[in-house]
């Protein structure tokens, strides 16, 4: 089954891969890393600028020419302040209203701080902002988001750059349980294929990955093949899986079985 | 008077901020701006002075995760 068209506050998209930019080998891999992956929403960042360094213009016309959904982010904030500055500086360069909102709260494993995650979260949404929360697994905080009117909560499959996958699928699980109305993207943690179609066999809508494309030995044939992978999570989710047995179950029909005897 | 630009101590003449942008070299339509860690919309650079010890910040588009 083709994978159906979904939407992100009201942007129509076809692929679920959203794809990050950072870590590859060159510009032009990156570029087809992108075009491999068939993903629609790339994501960004910003960071201090030297003078007479053009300003970023080189970067900004390569985004622009890719023509995709930028999704900026707020990557190494450590409090709600930094987050929201970020985020109005990231709307003006990018002319978006889409953040990736990161607030980080523990540096070793960079963890998101919730309570700075939420009190971003309500006061970017009072500015106008379609938040992308990244978060952890953690039922409560993503209710939280959900109420505050986050129409896409990102948690996260183990910390970022680890490639170790989906580390508490129980929580995940339990999140589309509880927040079926939510657009659930795994963002962070994914290294292989499988991983990120367990996710999608989950039912999440859809996954965010950087590192696992940027780091692989060749990033455009794993590009190609996190997009294979996340549509075949996704049709078997909407295919509905058997259930599972904890005893063999013959498949071939026992009745007409031969070499059996009445004794 | 001293001021803070990307961390570093910049001595500048006048404390439009608009002014301090042109005369480091930034092409004004490629980055974003926030003094004090807080954000200065591009339309209000003109209008802008700074003051004394001022910390200014100036971004521009990099790759990101």
């Amino acid at each position: 089954m083709k994978d159906s068209c979904w939407s992100v506050y009201g942007a129509e998209l076809s692929s679920r891969l959203f794809l990050g930019t950072a870590r590859y080998p060159s510009p032009a891999v990156v570029e087809q890393a992108i075009v491999a992956s068939k993903t629609d929403v790339i994501t960004t960042g910003l960071r201090r600028q030297a003078p007479r360094e053009g300003g970023g213009d080189a970067y900004w016309e390569f985004l622009k020419q890719q023509q995709r959904h930028l999704l900026p982010n707020t990557a190494g904030c450590a409090t709600a302040k930094e987050a929201i500055t970020l985020a109005q500086m990231s709307r003006e360069i990018f002319e978006t209203d889409w953040i990736k909102l990161e607030v980080t709260g523990d540096e070793y494993n960079l963890q998101p701080d919730p309570y700075e995650l939420l009190t971003a979260t309500r006061e970017l949404i009072s500015l106008g902002f379609k938040v992308f929360p990244y978060t952890t697994d953690d039922l409560v905080v993503c209710t939280r988001l959900a109420e505050m009117g986050c129409e896409v909560i990102m948690p996260w499959g183990s910390p970022i750059g680890t490639g170790k996958g989906l580390i508490n699928p129980y929580a995940l699980a339990t999140l589309r349980n509880r927040l079926p109305t939510i657009k659930l993207i795994l963002d962070a943690g994914i290294g292989l294929p499988s991983h990120a179609a367990q996710a999608m066999e989950l039912g999440f809508d859809g996954v965010l990955l950087n590192t696992a494309v940027a780091k692989a030995d060749d990033p455009v044939q794993m590009a190609r093949a996190m997009a294979l992978a996340i549509e075949a999570g996704r049709s078997a989710y909407e295919a509905g899986a058997m259930p599972v047995s904890e005893t063999a179950q013959a498949s071939t029909p026992i009745v007409g079985r031969p070499f059996w005897h009445a004794k | 008077m001293q001021v803070f630009v990307n961390g570093e101590p910049v001595t500048v003449e006048s404390g439009r901020l608009s002014e301090i942008l042109v005369s480091l070299g930034y092409e004004c339509e490629k980055v974003a701006v926030a003094v004090n860690e807080t954000f200065v919309p591009r339309q209000t650079w003109e209008s802008r002075e700074l003051a004394s010890d001022d910390r200014v910040d100036v971004l521009a588009a990099i790759q990101g995760g």
